[in-house]
């Protein structure tokens, strides 16, 4: 295991986290206890 | 130019912008290839979605309304931006076809392929399979059927993937990804310092390169 990274690029690049993926122009909503519910 | 630079890629097989963020880093890796720079590539298992049965009856779409609690509508809407964002990369998603699924297996054929120096070839396969040729990525033997595909021995691969012979190596990854911070992917390690996160696009993975190879600001 190595140390902390350091970050570099576009802080805003798209990823897929949780199951989900952002994506640019879509708008996801999600209560928030359903979000919470999800994890 | 004459740095080489090893880059570490943690990513999941059912990860759209995975596939995208693929194309994105080989278009600046072979920019910084053409200008003499040596790259080392290797992947690393990031699960999204571990709880995902590996035979899932249903849709995409119907995985993330059930699943994520998100709404139909804007599901399909995202989709549709996501089909057209991959396009624009040469990629042909077909998110009707796609057969959602577990990971782990096609994580652990990965690191099994590693092994015999063809990691690189089978994330290629996996991620066209899935989301563009609506193959199954889950089965034992719909991947031994994939690794066959690209050469590796399909009873090797059985053997592999039943035993659990690479599982460990599967877990040190996501462990790897805890430690460094990773929550989402696609996410680019350069030399084990620099950390990139997302699919971005190529001039950015491209000045990374140049500074992870001393090269900072220089053109290529």
């Amino acid at each position: 295991v190595s140390g902390p990274l350091e970050i570099v690029g576009d802080t805003d690049a798209p990823v897929c986290e949780d199951g989900v993926c952002a994506v640019p122009g879509a708008t996801l909503d999600r209560p928030d206890d359903e979000v919470e519910r999800a994890r | 130019m004459s740095s080489s630079v090893k880059v570490d890629i943690w990513s999941d097989i059912a990860c759209p912008w995975c596939f995208v963020g693929k194309r994105r880093f080989e278009t600046a890796a072979a920019d910084f290839a053409a200008a003499g720079g040596e790259l080392e590539v290797e992947y690393h298992s990031f699960e999204l979605s571990p709880e995902t049965p590996v035979d899932f009856d249903g849709t995409e779409v119907d995985f993330l309304v059930s699943h994520k609690h998100l709404p139909a509508q804007q599901v399909e809407q995202m989709l549709a931006q996501m089909t057209e964002l991959a396009a624009a990369e040469g990629l042909s998603y077909d998110f009707d076809a796609l057969q959602h699924t577990n990971t782990v297996k096609a994580h652990e054929l990965l690191h099994f392929a590693k092994a015999k120096g063809r990691q690189l070839d089978l994330v290629e396969r996996l991620f066209a399979a899935y989301f563009e040729q609506g193959r199954h990525v889950g089965r034992v033997d719909d991947l031994a059927d994939l690794a066959a595909e690209i050469g590796l021995d399909r009873a090797e691969a059985v053997e592999a993937l039943t035993t659990g012979t690479y599982l460990p190596a599967v877990q040190a990854d996501k462990e790897q990804a805890t430690a460094y911070g990773i929550s989402g992917v696609p996410f680019f390690v350069i030399d084990g310092r620099l950390g990139v996160s997302g699919a971005q696009d190529p001039s950015v993975f491209s000045e990374v390169l140049r500074e992870a190879a001393g090269l900072a600001g220089a053109t290529s």
